[in-house]
This record gives C-alpha cells, structure tokens and sequence, in this order.
C-alpha cells in the first residue's frame, strides 16, 4: 500500500491503495466514487471513460500509481443534479441514455470533444464516441443529444 | 510523496540508468498500458515489478530535413496529429490515427504499439515502410534496430527485457501511404494493412519503392511488389500489376479475424491502394 496524491476534479487528495490497481478500481474501490464504470477492463468499451491531464482516457488501463500528481477528472466533476452539465441536460431531454451503464463514459468522451470543438459536426461526433460501446440506443440517440447540447442541428 | 518514496513493485525513474537498473527481476517496462494493464486486468497476473517510463521525457518529437527523431514515449494520439510527422512520415500518421480508438491512442505510445508486435501491427507496417530505425537502450548504451530486424514472431521482438526502447527514427519521406482494412472503422486489428513509400522523378518514372503488408503474422516487406514498381510510370494498371505479386511474398494467415483466402483476395487490393494513394493518384479513407 502506498499514499497516493492527485488533483481529482479539482481538489487535491490523497488515498492509501495498492500499487497494482487500475485507475478505476482506485475511484470506485477506494475513493467511492461510483460514477465511472467498469466494463471490459481492456480498454474497448469505453465505459470507465475519464479526463487525464485534460485528455479522455479509458480508467482500466490507466496504472493508479502513474497519476501521482497530475490531474483526474470524472463524472462526478462535470456537473450536479441542481446545475448539471448542458450534455447531461441534452441526454435527458434527447433520449441519449437508456440502461444507463455507458453513459458517464460517453458524457466524458463527448465534453472532451465539446472542449476542443464547440461546433462538432456529426462525423466529429460519431469520431469521438468511436471508443465507447452502447449497447441500447443504437448510437443515434446519443449523437443527436452530443449536437443538441452543442447547439448544432442533428 | 515522491515516486522515489513509493514501493518497489512499481517504480517511475527520472534517469535513464535508474530505468535500466530497474528492469531485473522480472521487471516489466511501463509505457501507456494499454497491453500490459489490460493483460493484467484480464488474467489477473502481474508482472515481478513495473518499471513506468512515463518520467523520463521520451515523448519528444524533434524534426529537420534529414530526419524524424520521435520519442518511443509519444502517444499515438500525437504521432497522428503532429505536422512534421504528417508531413514527413504520412503512412505513420495515418496508421496511429486509425489504431483503436481516441481515448487509448491517448495513452498508447508509439514505442509500446511497436513492442507489444500484435499480428499485423498497423505502425509496425508504416514504419517498415518508412525504413525506420529503432534505438533501444540497455546497460551497454544505445543499438540502433532497423524496422525489419525488430519482429521476431507475433508477440515476440529483439529487444531484450532489461532493454527499453527509446526513439524511431525516419528519414522523411514525401510520399508515403498507409490502408487498413478492419472489420469496421474503429476498435478492430486489421485484417490486411499495407503500406508504401514511394520516390517518383520528374518523368513520373518510380525511382525507389517501399512496400509493407501485415497479411501473416508481422508486417513483412514485399519485394516482389516493389520490383514491379521501380522503373515504370505509376498508373492504375502498373500498380495493380505490382500488387497481384504480392502473395508471392507472403503466406496470409488463418485466424479469427479473416481466413487466409480472404486475406489473399484483400491483400493485393490493399496494396495497389497504399501505392496509388502513396503516388497520390488515390485518396485512401
């Protein structure tokens, strides 16, 4: 067990954990932070989706013991249930989720790309959820609410 | 607390030395994870120790007229968007961009995609297309690696676990092509992919031919291919003619992903496409 610091959504913590566990078995094991999920832990589903240094990556191939000092964000970092975050506005209102399981990680791949590219078009989109797996909707649910959130027509 | 502090399954070196030092014991280098924290995840295995080299400033990328010195640290990510890259190396960018999907080419590196010599390694193919050299750094210094000497089997390369690779070298190259084709566009190892690098004179007459396939089980050159290229006018026709010879260089592998008769079928039509989009006469997807 080693203590382990790291910037989580903002605020500096620390947590005592297993050098061998993965990024989001640290979150949800040790820090109890449900909101990111376990899915394949190989890196193709794209469910444990969080911000890295800025950039979305996928939890379960992320060693927790190489984010010692750098930055980590997740859904819970991204909006609440009173101020939640336009893309979770636009996935609700859009029938963007269903079960429920891929979502935080398609909400952390898309703000990623409303990040980078206020305006995606539909290809963007699609491009940037490439890495995450839906098994509900179909996809076209969740396009539609990533460019509704982003004021772009669908 | 500092990474010296932390225990010794799991280091993160600053200094080169401590790295190699590090790698005894059964000590597994650290890139990205994406292969060794998802084979960790799956089998629940780990390695003696982990040696993670993410501290030690190998994502550079540092280029000039005679050569692309990239970091074995760089992710894919940047491999696929960085301009001199794109510009002087195109197959290498287009082979990273096309590599699983956006949030691992994030951790990915180029140097870890090329060591984990997965079958038909996308970036093995462009960069053995490219003639590139590889540094690996050991306790003796550095040996330089030629693309083609890296493969020895699927899974399998020469360099050796106390080892690390540190950069890939190219010489830039103006035309240069990659084309993969995967069971779909994003998350798939590729059936066939294939790679070109050509040189063509004013007279439009190729003065230097370089093609790489991932039909078998590593990225193989094609000579056969590259002979029917050199000394003719690139048009359709001669790069089909070039690319049918192409099963005369390598036996298509059987496996889940494609049989070896449809590899062979894909094969050739993969590289007369690298060729004609490395001789700009088609846009590959």
């Amino acid at each position: 067990m080693n203590t382990l610091s790291f910037s989580l959504n903002g605020r500096e913590v620390e947590v005592l954990a297993p050098d061998d566990v993965n990024l989001v078995t640290l979150l949800r094991d040790h820090l109890a932070m449900y909101g990111t999920k376990i899915g394949c832990e190989q890196g193709t589903c794209g469910s444990c989706t969080v911000h890295l240094d800025g950039l979305p990556v996928n939890a379960c191939l992320v060693l927790a013991a190489t984010i010692a000092g750098r930055s980590v964000h997740t859904i819970e970092g991204i909006g609440t249930l009173e101020e939640p975050h336009p893309l979770q506005v636009a996935f609700t209102e859009h029938y963007g989720a269903q079960c429920g399981f891929c979502t935080a990680g398609m909400l952390m791949a898309a703000k990623s790309l409303l990040d980078r590219i206020a305006k995606p078009t539909r290809e963007e989109v699609v491009d940037a959820l490439s890495g995450n797996l839906c098994r509900c909707t179909g996809y076209q649910k969740i396009v539609e609410s990533v460019l509704a959130a982003a004021g772009s027509s669908p | 607390m500092g990474d010296r502090d932390r225990g010794s399954w799991f280091r993160a070196p600053r200094e080169m030395k401590e790295a190699i030092d590090a790698l005894s014991d059964g000590a597994r280098v650290l890139a990205g994870g994406t292969d060794l924290v998802a084979t960790m995840n799956i089998r629940g295995e780990r390695p003696g120790g982990v040696v993670w080299i993410g501290r030690l400033g190998l994502e550079r990328i540092a280029a000039d007229d005679d050569l692309i010195r990239i970091g074995a640290g760089a992710s894919l990510a940047t491999v696929a968007s960085d301009p001199a890259i794109r510009a002087g190396a195109a197959a290498l960018a287009a082979a990273a961009g096309k590599l699983a999907g956006p949030s691992v080419r994030n951790l990915a590196t180029l140097g870890g995609s090329l060591c984990a010599a997965w079958p038909r390694s996308d970036v093995g193919c462009a960069v053995l297309a490219l003639d590139g050299v590889l540094v690996a750094t050991g306790r003796g210094g550095e040996r330089l690696i030629p693309m083609s000497d890296l493969y020895a089997g699927p899974r399998r390369t020469t360099i050796t676990p106390d080892e690390i690779l540190t950069e890939v070298r190219i010489r830039p190259a103006a035309r240069s092509s990659f084309v993969k084709v995967a069971r779909r566009s994003s998350f798939a190892l590729p059936v066939v992919n294939a790679a070109a690098r050509l040189e063509i004179g004013q007279d439009g007459v190729v003065a230097e031919a370089v093609v790489a396939v991932g039909a078998g089980s590593v990225p193989e050159r094609a000579p056969s291919v590259e002979e029917g290229l050199i000394g003719r006018a690139l048009d359709p026709t001669v790069a089909r003619e070039a690319a049918s010879r192409v099963l005369e260089d390598v036996t298509p592998a059987d496996d889940e992903h494609a049989s070896s008769w449809y590899r062979s079928q894909v094969a050739p039509v993969a590289v007369a496409r690298a060729v004609l989009a490395a001789g700009g006469l088609e846009a590959t997807a």
